[in-house]
């Protein structure tokens, strides 16, 4: 068993009503108790407004956000699965996926 | 790392819903109700932030007091921003933009008391009678409820656009004529109320009578409809009032059918046919202890008595033991109360119960002639049912068939097939 980041990248559609805001997040809480039953190991969402890109010790690249916005990352998952394919299964199932789009990768161990 | 799975919450039901009707209420007591929009703005943006950083695992322990917390920071933030060219709440601007008092203002306002108090003053607001109904209703799902525009044009069976026109103008006419936002004291207490009460009945008796094909919404507004009276209950000067109890009790009895009243298809299910075990007992039970705390005024109204006929069939074991004539005098006060053709329809009903079906058939033949009557079709429902009763079926099939041409609802259309099919 190995662990995968999810990296949820873009920015996502805002929802109509609050009833639908709230549904959005019903399935999230489906998809972490039913679909990974187990296997959700933590994750968070990232501050949108402040950031600093450095280059060096001295040298501050950017502050702000870094990229476009469809490349910027707004949080991320940390999943316990067999293998990639596995991984990206459980992640195809994310409703996450209507909002971002996810980059799945293997976390290697440190021997 | 944030969040292990243990902390992933379930929601209560409806909870940003509810939230939302909390937060708008009390930006509005704090911005101003000229400021209505700014509020429901910075409502939304809050939402907005919770569905943006909770998905990611980390769903709060509290997310209600969560949602609270970011709304007021937000509101701290506006009133930092725009203190110098914009006016807020009458009473609290000044407190608002001196740096001196404006946090503590804001603790104050955001207390669990104040916010009560602030959903209390949106309710009148709301509800007021220089509003035109159908606005008032309108507005009422949208900043006491938080219903999105689709789901107001869902629940009210019109389209978007027109939802937005009536909020549009209604807020409009808010700020032109200077709607207050406050709860009404003295001789235009009751006035104001029974304005608020007619609402929510209306809202009740939308959610439980509209031809809309959308049962999940429909009884949203029923549940919504009693949200809202039990607002009115939490302390004085609305809960002072008998007709306020009254009210409660007969959407508590109401209520109580919601479920019962609908098959696994969504179909309608008949008073006759309803399965009494699965009445909710509880809200049965409520409603008696409020139709008995209705008794404490002088006079009854109209709710009394639709609460006392609404309790007759909750009290009655099963359809044949229902007490026919003491819902036929209610029935009788009611109508003298408030003379309407659809009361006398159901008073003719309930005299065919009492006495036999030609009693009903001569009463109902008389209703024909009413203008309000002429394209409802329960008066021909009813002449079908009781054309059967009495063994006539040539008649029956033939009102039964006018009956199901002046219904749209398809639920009303099935239970009508049925009858005619017997």
């Amino acid at each position: 068993m190995d662990q995968f980041l999810i990296i949820a990248k873009g920015n996502y559609i805002m929802p109509q009503s609050p009833e639908e805001a709230q549904k959005g997040l019903s399935l999230f809480n489906d998809w972490v108790q039913k679909v990974l039953n187990g296997r959700f190991v933590g994750g968070a969402p990232l501050d949108e407004k402040e950031g600093r890109l450095l280059k060096s010790s001295t040298e501050v690249l950017t502050d702000g956000p870094f990229i476009e916005s469809k490349e910027m990352i707004s949080g991320y998952m940390i999943i316990n699965a067999a293998d990639l394919t596995e991984a990206t299964e459980l992640a195809k199932q994310c409703p996450l996926i209507n909002n971002y789009q996810l980059e799945v990768r293997r976390l290697k161990p440190m021997p | 790392m944030a969040s292990p799975e243990k902390k992933v919450h379930q929601l209560v039901d409806h909870l940003f819903r509810h939230e939302a009707g909390k937060m708008v209420a009390i930006l509005t007591r704090l911005f101003g109700i000229h400021n209505l929009g700014l509020a429901e703005d910075v409502v939304q943006d809050t939402l907005h932030q919770a569905l943006k950083d909770w998905p990611f695992g980390s769903i709060p322990d509290n997310p209600a007091a969560w949602l609270m917390t970011v709304a007021k920071r937000k509101a701290i933030n506006i009133v930092r921003r725009e203190k110098f060219y914009r006016n807020f709440a009458g009473d609290l601007d000044t407190l608002l933009k001196s740096e001196w008092t404006a946090s503590y203002t804001l603790d104050q306002v955001f207390l669990e008391t104040e916010i009560a108090d602030s959903q209390l003053r949106m309710i009148f607001t709301c509800c007021h009678p220089g509003l035109p109904t159908e606005a008032q209703v309108a507005l009422t799902l949208k900043t006491l409820c938080g219903f999105s525009i689709a789901e107001i044009a869902t629940a009210l069976l019109t389209t978007e656009s027109n939802i937005n026109k009536r909020l549009y103008r209604a807020k409009e006419k808010i700020r032109n004529e200077g709607i207050d936002f406050s709860v009404p004291t003295g001789l235009h207490l009751r006035y104001r109320l029974d304005a608020v009460l007619l609402v929510i009945y209306l809202l009740f008796n939308e959610g439980y009578n509209s031809a809309g094909d959308n049962p999940a919404i429909r009884k949203d507004l029923c549940l919504e409809a009693l949200r809202l009276a039990m607002l009115l209950t939490q302390g004085p000067p609305t809960n002072e009032y008998p007709p306020v109890d009254a009210l409660i009790a007969l959407l508590c009895f109401h209520s109580a059918r919601l479920d019962a009243r609908i098959d696994s298809n969504d179909g309608l299910i008949i008073l006759e046919d309803q399965d009494r075990s699965r009445w909710n007992a509880g809200l049965i039970g409520q409603g008696m202890q409020f139709l008995s705390r209705s008794a404490a005024g002088s006079t009854a109204t109209t709710y009394h008595l639709e609460a006392a006929i609404a309790a007759e069939h909750c009290m009655a074991p099963d359809f044949a033991a229902t007490n026919w004539q003491r819902i036929h005098d209610y029935y009788t006060a009611l109508e003298q109360l408030k003379p309407s053709s659809v009361i006398r329809l159901n008073l003719a009903i309930a005299t065919g119960k009492k006495d036999g079906p030609q009693a009903a058939i001569a009463l109902l033949h008389q209703l024909e002639t009413h203008k309000a009557l002429e394209n409802y079709y329960l008066l021909y429902a009813s002449l079908g049912e009781f054309y059967y009763l009495a063994g006539r079926k040539q008649e029956a099939v033939d009102y039964f068939q006018k009956a199901k041409n002046l219904t749209r609802s398809p639920a009303i259309r099935e239970v009508i097939d049925r009858k005619m099919a017997r």
